[in-house]
This record gives structure tokens, sequence and C-alpha cells, in this order.
């Protein structure tokens, strides 16, 4: 099922898709241009084909372009031209904003307007021509759903997860934009929020460059090698320069070059960089040639870039040249809450489907004859026990204070440090499950409800893969009024409460010098209470000689 | 005779379009069984083509004939040899769909099987001919 918005001046295509495509959705029809921009921009579900009249029989006000004063003919004459061929014009306008859109556009080749470049339609990616003399209803149930099964699939072999928010879908709107420009492009974002996976994966692959996409992360480089590995080197430059080598300006030519952590560029080779966007011209270390450069360049960091020009490490006169404007920050994970079950399943399958985790899956399915045929095992991961088993599929269950976990994890290493807890979680999983041959079975231990099809993810693994990542500080650095609170999965209000009060009574010990009458005054307003804050500590597990000894040290 | 003016192709062009695409909007996807039984779906379709082949925003309709007449007037006679014989065609069966008069409105005309085939002949015959009229246009 998908969301069709029809952009007609009549009813006749909607009654009829409304007849012989039943199971879509179509939101209200756009009667022109005005409409059709609105209706994309705010409708509340996603628009995922546009159906496109070409005939308009519209006011004259309402017809593209808006300015018509410099067509040839009478007012007359104009108007019926621009009647007949409005749906084109309506195409040409949407279509910067919107250049990933399923465009059907209705009539036939030969009913295409004199004049109208048939060629360049037919190139437009995303624009289909509904070659029939008469809209035929089948010819286009057959062309909404190819195109949607074509949708459908490469939506699978994105490997980046743009999920369903209106916030990422206008990003990915911005980057499909951007890509087929051919100005550089500055990505921002912290670390492992996808950007050299957009660069590859999204942002080359729409650029319509037939060359390579070659990647270098600035970071790892020493300062010394990198002009070469930028623009080569030629034999004989510097000692050990045997032979002539070429860049990666070079190998990226005719198509993408990303430069990862751009603010480690030095000074010197950033005035390079520029001549490069400038005149599209460079140097290899050691030639007096100069070597014309054709690549689409990515720039990304992390890093504030106006905060280094301003410091004077990155200069301004680049800065402008990387087209500033048009930067785009990535989210972190943290702020996809909105997204981030899809996230998880997303993941999820990503994880299952290479390596031992594979492997493991097919050990596991076949054990449990799960036979997946040879498109592989379905996988899925749900909060609460599936319904019926269906052939082909594994439900990964996490339990919902895992998923409330993973949920509310702060995730400092985004989608890479997801892909890994994922990953490892899975692992752990499936090879207790396919190596101990003596395990228990998956799910229960009553033998009448156990459902091979169902795999629940163990609580205790979650929250250790969790921690793993925690970062608890030093007792004595950092605020030292601070109290850390580390809420783990399964642990009582109790246990929360006691730590926090363990920990805060602590630091008072150690702030007053061991003074318990001080900090009874402090806590019960009663300066001869220390024995009552002693006891307390004992009972919270606190070891006063440790403590001691700090103090007097 | 001369190659095809190009004004003289734009309004082929729009002929095809208003006449040829919409005269069998509907209709044209029932099955041959069904215009060959009949059924009252068929009738619905057939009138809908016909008498509103185009249907204004102010819920005028069109029919059939009325379309052609707006599509036609004002072709010179040498426009209108031009266009022979594809437009003689079309303009027969026009004219022999308006003949049903108020039989097509109240729907008795296709309760005659034969009245339908030849319904379904001439739906076929408009658009066959008026597509080959624009292809020989645009062709000059």
């Amino acid at each position: 099922m998908a969301n069709i918005l029809i952009i007609d001046d009549e009813d006749t295509y909607l009654e009829l898709c409304e007849r012989h495509l039943s199971e879509h959705t179509f939101v209200p029809p756009a009667r022109n241009f005005r409409e059709a921009k609105e209706r994309l921009a705010s409708s509340p579900v996603p628009i995922e084909l546009v159906l496109l009249d070409v005939h308009f029989n519209i006011e004259e006000a309402e017809l593209l372009p808006a300015d018509k004063s410099g067509l040839k003919g009478s007012q007359r004459e104009v108007t019926e031209r621009l009647r007949r061929t409005q749906g084109f014009k309506i195409l040409e306008a949407l279509r910067p904003g919107y250049p990933d859109l399923p465009v059907v556009v209705m009539t036939s080749v030969e009913d295409l307007p004199i004049g109208l470049d048939a060629e360049r339609l037919d190139a437009e990616d995303y624009t289909y021509l509904l070659d029939d003399e008469y809209l035929d209803a089948r010819a286009l149930r057959v062309q909404v759903q190819s195109i949607l099964r074509q949708r459908e699939d490469s939506r699978e072999d994105e490997t980046f997860y743009w999920g369903t928010t209106r916030v990422m879908r206008s990003l990915r709107q911005r980057l499909s934009v951007l890509a087929r420009g051919q100005l550089p492009l500055i990505l921002t974002g912290p670390t492992g929020s996808g950007k050299s996976l957009l660069a590859r994966e999204h942002i080359h692959r729409r650029s319509g460059r037939s060359g390579d996409f070659v990647a270098v992360d600035l970071s790892t480089l020493p300062e010394s090698l990198m002009a070469a590995h930028l623009f080569g080197v030629v034999k004989g430059a510097y000692t050990g320069a045997t032979a002539n080598r070429e860049g990666v300006i070079e190998r990226a030519k005719g198509g993408t070059l990303f430069l990862d952590e751009i603010g480690n560029l030095s000074l010197e080779l950033q005035k390079s960089l520029l001549l490069v966007l400038q005149d599209h011209k460079y140097r290899p270390v050691g030639s007096v040639e100069e070597h014309s450069s054709d690549v689409k360049l990515v720039v990304a960091t992390n890093e504030d870039l106006g905060l280094m020009v301003r410091d004077g490490r990155f200069r301004e006169d680049l800065l402008m040249r990387l087209n500033p404007a048009t930067a785009v920050r990535l989210p972190s994970l943290r702020d996809r809450k909105d997204d981030f079950e899809e996230l998880l399943a997303y993941f999820l399958r990503r994880v299952c489907a290479h390596g031992y985790n594979k492997d493991l899956l097919a050990r596991y399915a076949h054990r449990h004859g799960l036979s997946s045929g040879e498109d592989g095992l379905e996988v899925a991961v749900v909060t609460q026990k599936p319904g019926a088993a269906q052939p082909g599929r594994l439900t990964f269950l996490l339990h919902k204070s895992s998923a409330g976990s993973l949920r509310e994890f702060e995730w400092p290493g985004n989608f890479r440090q997801l892909e890994m807890v994922l990953s490892n979680l899975v692992t752990f999983t499936l090879v207790s499950l396919v190596e101990d041959a003596g395990a228990p079975s998956p799910v229960s231990a009553n033998a009448a409800t156990i459902r091979t099809d169902v795999v629940p993810f163990p609580v205790k693994t979650v929250v250790e893969l969790l921690r793993g990542f925690s970062v608890e500080e030093d007792a004595s650095g950092g605020d030292e009024d601070a109290v850390e609170v580390l809420v783990r999965a399964h642990e009582s209000l109790n246990a929360v409460s006691c730590d926090v009060e363990r920990q805060y009574l602590e630091r008072l010990y150690l702030k007053y010098d061991g003074d318990l009458d001080r900090i009874a005054e402090l806590l019960l307003e009663d300066g001869s209470a220390g024995r009552k804050v002693q006891l307390r500590m004992n009972q919270l597990g606190i070891r006063l000689r440790v403590l001691q000894r700090r103090v007097r040290s | 005779m001369g190659g095809f003016s190009s004004s003289l192709t734009e309004r082929l062009m729009s002929l095809k379009h208003d006449l040829g695409k919409y005269v069998a909007w509907q209709s044209a996807n029932l099955d041959d069984d069904e215009w060959r039984d009949g059924s009252a779906r068929l009738t619905a379709a057939v009138q809908r083509d016909i008498l509103g082949t185009r249907t204004t925003r102010d819920g005028v309709r069109w029919p059939a004939w009325v379309i052609y007449e707006a599509g036609v007037e004002g072709m010179t006679a040498a426009e209108r040899e031009q266009s022979a014989p594809e437009l003689g065609r079309i303009e027969a069966h026009v004219r022999w769909m308006e003949s049903l008069g108020e039989r097509l409105t109240s729907g008795a005309a296709l309760d005659d099987q034969e009245v339908r085939m030849r319904m379904l002949a001439a739906q076929r015959e408009i658009r066959a001919s008026l597509r080959e009229l624009v292809q020989r246009a645009r062709r000059g």
C-alpha cells in the first residue's frame, strides 16, 4: 500500500484510481502547481508516488510559468498552449525539490506536446510515461506496482536508514538535490552518524558522475604524506619517491572525492585544495606541470569550521568555496528517538545479514528446522511475544526494560555503536543456543509453549553490553559534589537510591575530612548525631577505613 | 498536398486528447463479456464516457459530439481535406452516437446487443483514427 498524490484539474483520474487501485491511499488531489507544492510539503503521510495529468483546463493565473510576458503568440494561444503542456511545467517546477519522487505522467509518448524533448523526459530519473493511447487502469496498475516494487527493493539496498520522520525525509530530499549539483558539500555531525556512508551510498550514487568514489580520512594520514596522497607525486620529488604516483584527486576524476575530517588539513594544503575548487587545477608534489581536476568534493567534519577560521586554523576563502550555506548536519542517534524502533529493526537485520551472525543464524535455523530457502531467514525484533509462527521468519524478543535501556542510552558512538552492540547481542544470544548442544530451548521451560522461531535477548546481556560503554568517573575527579546515577535495567528504585546516598555520603566524608558530626549537622541539623551518620554509612556498605586512608593522604 | 501546419497538428492532438482519450475512459476497462451480455455497470460507464466525455470543474458535462465540434470548429476546408479520411470516420461515429439521443440518456439503447457492439467498435475506431491522424500529422 502506498500514499499517492494525483495532480489533475479534474476528478477523472482520481475516480479511476480509486476504483482500480483501491489498495492504495489517495491523498486529496492537487488541481494546479500551487496545490501540488502545498500537498507535498504538508501531507501528514509521506507521499510515495505522484500521478500527473498533462492537460490542465485551469485559470490563466494558476498556469505556470507565472511570468508569461515573454511567451510568443496571442494571449489566447499562449494560454491554450500552456494548458496543453501544464503537466510538464508542473513536473519541471516540482522536480528540483523532489528529485527522488516517482512521477507517472499520464500521457502517451505520442501525446507529448510538440517541441518537448521526450528523450530528456525519459532520461529523467523517476519519471515514467504511461505509454498507452488511453489511460487503461490495468496499464496504470502494472506501472504503479512495478515502480513501488522497485522503490521497495532500492530501499532495502540502502545502507543508511532514513526512517519515516519528516526531518529525515526532508534531509534525504535536500541531500539528493545537493548531490546532483556541481558545488562541494559539507557534511557535519557527530562521529558514527553516517557521514561517510551517506557520501558513498547516497551522494555519489545520485551525483550522476561516472567516475569512482574515493574516500580519504585525513585524521589517519601523517601530515608529511598528506600532500602526496591528495595530489600525487612525481618520481624524484623526494627521497623514496621512486616512481610517479597518482593522488586521490586523479583517482576520483569524474567521480566523487570524500575528505573526512577536513579540519585536519594543514593550512598549506588548504591553499592547494582551494585551487582545485577555484580553477580545477593542481600540481602533484615535485611537478611543475598543472593537472586538471574534475571531482565532486564532499567534506566531512565534526568540528566547527567557522570557529576554526576565527582561530586561524582554517582558511576563510576555502570555507567559502566549500559552500557552507548548504552544509548538512546529520543528527545523532540520540536525536532520532522518534524512529528508534525502526532503526533497531533495521540494524538488527543488517547485523544478521553478514559474517558470523549470518552463519549462527543459518545453524540455528537448520537445527530447529526453520528452513529459510535461498532468500535467507527473515529477522524481526519485537517487545511482545508474537502471534503464530511464520515460515522462514525468526523473531528476536526484546524485554521491555531492554528496549527502554537501548532507547534511552546516550549512544556517544551513534549508529556505529548501535550496530556493534546489536551485533554482539545477536552473537552472544545465538552462540549459546547453537554451540551448546545441551542448552535449553530458546523460549520457556514449558514444553507446550516452546517456540523455536522466537529467541529472547537475555536482559542481562543487554545490560552488560551497555555497561561496557559506560564511563564511570573517578570519584576524585570532576565536580567533587557531583553524584553519578547509573540506572540499570531490572534495578530497583531502592537500589538506585542507596547508590546515590552512598556516593553522596562518601563525598561529604571526604569534603569534611571525616568529621561525622559536621556531616550530621548538615544533614540532620544535629551536630551531635555523628554516630547516626556512621551507622547509616555502615548500612550502606561504605568502608570507612578506606575513606579514612584517603582523607589522611 | 503540403505538410500539416504546426497549428493544425496541435489542434488534432488536442482532439485526440479530449475526445480520443475520454470517449472510452471507463468503458474501455470493461471485459468483452460485459459488452456482449450488457450490465448496469456497462450502461453507466458508456453514458459517462459519451454523454460526459469531458466534465468541467463546475460540473458541466460535454458530450462527445460537442467535444468534436469544438475541436474542428474553424478548421478550413483544406485542413479538413488534409485530415481525411480519419476525420470523416470519426465524425460518422460521433454523429451516430448523437443520433441515439434520448435512448442513450435513458440507457435503453444499450439494452440492445447490436448497439452495444457498434458502440464498442465506434469507440475503438475513434481512438484508432485519432491516433493514426496525429501520427500522420506529426510526421508532417
